[in-house]
């Protein structure tokens, strides 16, 4: 009898091995099926399609706006001060003139680089410094994972445009200012999604083998969970990216984030509030701008989630 | 037992609320510039007895640990210091905006229920209808909304073209109520001012809608996934097969229980709420503690804004243990 | 097996259901769920349906109440209860008989009671809502929410209703929430729903599949004992035929949304004329009796999307099927008296005694 049952403890860990390397390629597969795999399903969802083209129609627009705007940002002709749209009395502007008699179209055009710079920069950053942070948390626990975890806790607690008003209020209004503040308090959303699956990703026997092989953990674990963890990180950093956009229109509305002249929608629509009595195109049109824009990238946030998480839609 | 988990909730978020103390203590504490250099900036040329004295009625010449106890001690007093600009109590000025932004915050919060409720029961009822289709388009682009601009459309449609509604403030100058609660529309309808009550009721409107768009949206989203998950389960079956009218069924039967996830949504919402009535307030011009503190922002007021951003954490804190002991009444498994 | 079966004296039928198709639109095609069946259920006794899952037994159940999923509808037939129609019956009308007339108890008690309500409010509701409560008064709402006497009335209503099927100390476990009971708990707390108004058909969609085999048994017998007090006609579905076999007066075997074979429970048992019957008989362990092995039908249930319209669904899992089985549709044939079953081969075999 004795010797059947070593046999059979022996057979296992080779086993294992290649259950595991089975495993590995099929993670690989699904999780890096790239651009053009994605590309392809976003053709099945339709209105994520749209919120795609719209979203890259913004980008090319913010890369290429010298080229694309009718006007510069500072080019002023009186004549055109608040002067309508064209199709409402205007002449010249298509949008219409700005209170200073700038172009609206041109500003709203090179406005987009700030609202896509500060979207995409926040999202990334916070981004990395959440999974870096997830991930170190669930693999060493102890009491690095307990004050971490209690921190992301308590930052949740706070509304994020209080936290940034406070931020701003120190260190003043400006480009990089504006990301931290949003950064420094965006980042739990990714913290707590990565800590999460790497948890449970690191019971998995997969994981376990390879240590018992003598690689070590952290290696592993970062090697097998990252491309499995990076499917939810990029649906929630889509679904929040416009949330950064709006916010940074906000601080920028309420003059504490991008200063004029810089064209920068929130503050656009702040300068249009002045004179909605008798030109309203001023505080639409940009506004507009931010509308368009967050809701192409929620299309495609969404779309993106049904095709790359679909565990997501749940909640 | 429910007793019991509603006062660890309390002692929770007492201890919440003193980390934010501290924090915000610190966190200005450690600001770039002496509190002293920004305090004199306003006053001209000084003499370092002037200085002094400043320091020590900021406590400023104290080591910080004394500091932080006295402050606290303030805190939890009331005291949350004097503002630099207007040489006042920061709790009185901060109590004679507060019911202005909870005013506002309760219309916004009444006006996202009222529709989120109705809406995504009935785009569940009607799953794929193009009463769904429709409103679920229309929860879409409410999530997108930035709040500001909303408020300016809302403002140059309803108030300027359509003159349906005021521009902006609390109400019509001499038509305010006599102060009870601060609340204006409560106070109209406790003192029986019926012009006080409509006046105020149309300044609230705009604003109201405006913060509640957002969370309106995004709740209608919620109820109309919960509601989906309630109605197709077996208690919906049993209740029909009573022989309640679909009303009650959906009504009661199935609401009750997707209220419960929509409540758990609420609660970390409310936070959007807070966020938000800055924003409103200031295109608004609504006289709550969100204008109060982004022009403290502007005077560099550090006292008052430290103050208000204790109130908003607090407020936002207490808010959260309302939600959860809803919670608890709403599941009963939880109040085990 | 038992002989004081009330069976015999039968009159006209309480509920006769006559060609009901139910039907569910799916991707794959139309699903035919239920394909004309027709039953009949006659006053105090116990009816049976026996078959696999997916063979359209709980759907033929759940048409009788009109509560079939939204997916689904009924295609065509009757259902008639004294005299009327209740396919056609206005929904005011129909509401009005469920739960009142015609009750049902559901297979899976812990998801089927409302987890936020106490059990006690559950039953009060369904008591109330037929007005049997006090049934000469008039609603007044929401005066009569504050009459304290009226209150108590009906708190003791409900508390009887909790003796009577079985539920200890109901005056502690009136406030009680659904997951503070035990799984017999909860099924009892669902048939006290059911008999609270004394309807006179219950309808039982495998009542005792989620419970443990001794609760099993006192389920049946609270069932049977309602059956014998207040001459309430019951239709059990079941997938069990150890259970149809103890429990009921009559049992009618569905196979692929239809039935096949149907009459008394000793006629269907022991001289079982179909044989799909025959092999659900031969699958199931005996305890007495001859020391056959067990042999399971071979195959499997065919899919319903892809019925063919000519032919015996079962014919390609029979072992005694002939090529005329997979080219008309089997007829319904008189076997014996009251007792019929849907085969080709039994038709095909009267006619050659007759000759």
């Amino acid at each position: 009898m004795q010797p059947t049952i070593t046999e059979t403890t022996y057979a296992k860990p080779p086993g294992r091995f290649a259950a595991l390397r089975g495993r590995t390629r099929v993670r690989l597969r699904l999780a890096g099926r790239g651009l053009a795999g994605v590309a392809v399903e976003l053709f099945h969802h339709p209105t994520a399609l749209l919120g795609g083209v719209i979203v890259l129609i913004y980008i090319l627009a913010a890369i290429f706006a010298p080229a694309i705007a009718p006007h510069g940002i500072d080019e002023s002709q009186l004549s055109q001060r608040l002067a309508p749209p064209a199709g409402f009395g205007g002449d010249g502007y298509i949008l219409g003139g700005d209170p200073v008699g700038r172009d609206l179209l041109s500003r709203i055009i090179y406005g987009a680089r700030v609202s896509i710079a500060i979207g995409v920069l926040t999202t990334f950053f916070s981004a990395v410094v959440g999974v870096l942070l997830g991930a170190v948390a669930a693999y060493y626990r102890g009491p690095l994972d307990a004050v971490v975890s209690r921190i992301a806790d308590f930052l949740l607690a706070f509304p994020m445009l209080i936290f940034a008003i406070g931020v701003m209020t120190i260190l003043g209004p400006g480009f990089w200012i504006i990301i931290l503040a949003l950064t420094f308090k965006s980042w739990v959303e990714f913290f707590r999604l990565v800590r999460g699956e790497m948890l449970a990703e690191k019971t998995k026997e997969y994981v376990e083998a390879a240590r018992a092989l003598g690689q070590p953990g952290w290696a592993i674990l970062l090697r097998e969970t990252l491309p499995n963890v990076m499917n939810p990180v990029i649906v929630v950093g889509t679904l929040r990216m416009g949330t950064f956009i709006i916010a940074e229109a906000s601080l920028s509305f309420l003059g504490l984030g991008i200063q004029p002249p810089t064209p920068a929608w929130g503050s656009m629509v702040a300068e249009g509030r002045d004179y909605m009595l008798d030109a309203w195109w001023v505080a639409t049109f940009p506004g507009l701008a931010i509308l368009i824009l967050v809701l192409s990238i929620n299309l495609l946030g969404e779309g993106l989630r049904d095709i790359l998480d679909p565990r997501l839609k749940a909640q | 037992m429910r007793a019991a988990r509603i006062v660890e909730r309390l002692i929770a978020t007492g201890v919440l609320m003193l980390a934010i103390a501290v924090f915000v203590f610190f966190f200005m504490r450690y600001l770039p510039g002496d509190p002293v250099d920004l305090i004199m900036g306003q006053e001209g040329n000084v003499s370092q007895e002037q200085i002094d004295l400043l320091k020590a009625q900021y406590r400023l010449d104290q080591p910080l640990h004394v500091q932080l106890g006295s402050y606290l001690s303030g805190v939890l007093q009331g005291d949350l210091g004097t503002s630099i600009v207007q040489r006042k109590p920061v709790t009185g000025l901060i109590m004679d905006r507060f019911p202005a932004t909870i005013e506002l915050a309760l219309g916004a919060l009444l006006f996202a229920l009222a529709v989120a409720l109705p809406i995504g029961t009935l785009s569940a009822y009607w799953r794929n209808s193009p009463v769904d289709r429709l409103s679920m388009a229309g929860a879409f682009v409410g999530i997108s909304m930035p709040g500001f601009w909303l408020g300016i459309v809302l403002i140059m449609l309803f108030a300027v073209r359509l003159k349906w509604l005021p521009v902006g403030g609390r109400a019509t100058i001499g038509l305010e109520p006599d102060h009870v609660t601060g609340l204006y529309v409560l106070d109209s309808i406790l003192t029986r001012n019926g012009q006080a009550l409509v006046d105020s009721l149309k300044h609230l409107v705009l604003p109201s809608v405006t913060l509640g768009a957002v969370m309106a949206a995004l709740l209608a989203r919620v109820v109309r996934s919960s509601m989906l998950e309630a109605l197709s389960q077996d208690y919906v079956r049993l209740a029909r097969a009573k022989g309640l009218h679909e009303l009650v069924v959906v009504g009661k039967h199935a609401l009750r229980n997707a209220l419960i996830p929509t409540v758990t949504i609420l609660g970390l919402e409310v936070g959007t709420l807070l966020g938000g009535n800055m924003i409103v307030e200031t295109v608004f011009s609504w006289p709550g503690i969100g204008r109060l503190v982004v022009d403290a922002i502007f005077a560099r007021d550090y006292p008052l804004v430290q103050g208000v951003v204790i109130i908003y954490a607090c407020t936002f804190a207490l808010a959260n243990l309302a939600v959860d002991i809803a919670y608890t009444y709403l599941n009963p498994k939880i109040a085990l | 097996m038992q002989t004081t079966r009330q069976a015999e004296n039968r009159g006209t039928p309480l509920l006769e259901i006559d060609d009901l198709a139910v039907q569910f639109a799916t991707r794959r095609g139309t699903v035919r769920a239920v394909d004309g069946v027709n039953l009949r259920l006659y006053e105090g006794e116990i009816l049976g349906i026996v078959g696999e899952s997916g063979s359209g037994k709980s759907m033929t159940l759940l048409s009788i109440l009109r509560l079939i999923p939204r997916q689904g509808r009924i295609a065509r037939g009757t259902i008639r209860y004294r005299g009327q129609n209740l396919l056609d019956l206005p929904m005011g009308a129909m509401r009005a008989l469920r739960g009142s007339d015609i009750a049902m108890v559901f297979q899976d008690p812990m998801t089927t009671l409302n987890p936020v309500f106490p059990v006690g409010e559950q039953i009060r509701e369904a008591l109330r809502i037929h007005g049997r409560l006090d049934p000469d008064r008039k609603r007044r709402w929401p005066h009569d929410l504050f009459d304290r006497g009226r209150l108590r009335a009906e708190r003791e209503a409900v508390v009887r209703v909790m003796q009577e099927v079985g539920i200890p100390a109901p005056e502690l476990r009136y406030r009680d929430y659904p997951h503070q009971f035990s799984g017999g708990m909860q099924q009892r707390a669902l048939i006290a729903i059911a008999l609270s108004c004394r309807p006179r058909i219950l309808l039982a969609d495998e009542p005792t599949t989620a419970l443990d085999v001794t609760i099993q048994a006192q389920i049946l017998d609270l069932m049977r004992q309602i059956n014998r007090d207040h001459g309430t006609s019951i239709i059990l579905v079941t997938h069990d035929l150890a259970v149809a076999a103890e429990f009921c007066d009559r049992i009618a075997v569905m196979y692929a949304g239809r039935i096949v074979e149907s009459g008394a429970t000793e006629e269907v048992l022991f001289r079982p004329r179909h044989p799909y019957t025959e092999g659900l008989l031969r699958s199931i362990p005996r305890l007495e009796g001859e020391r056959a092995p067990l042999e399971p039908i071979p195959g499997e249930v065919p899919d319903l999307a892809a019925l063919p319209d000519n032919a015996c669904p079962f014919a390609p899992r029979c072992h005694r099927a002939i090529p005329a089985c997979t080219a008309q549709a089997p007829p319904w044939v008189e076997v014996g008296s009251g007792h019929h079953a849907r085969c080709l081969l039994l038709d095909a075999g009267r006619r050659e005694g007759e000759a």
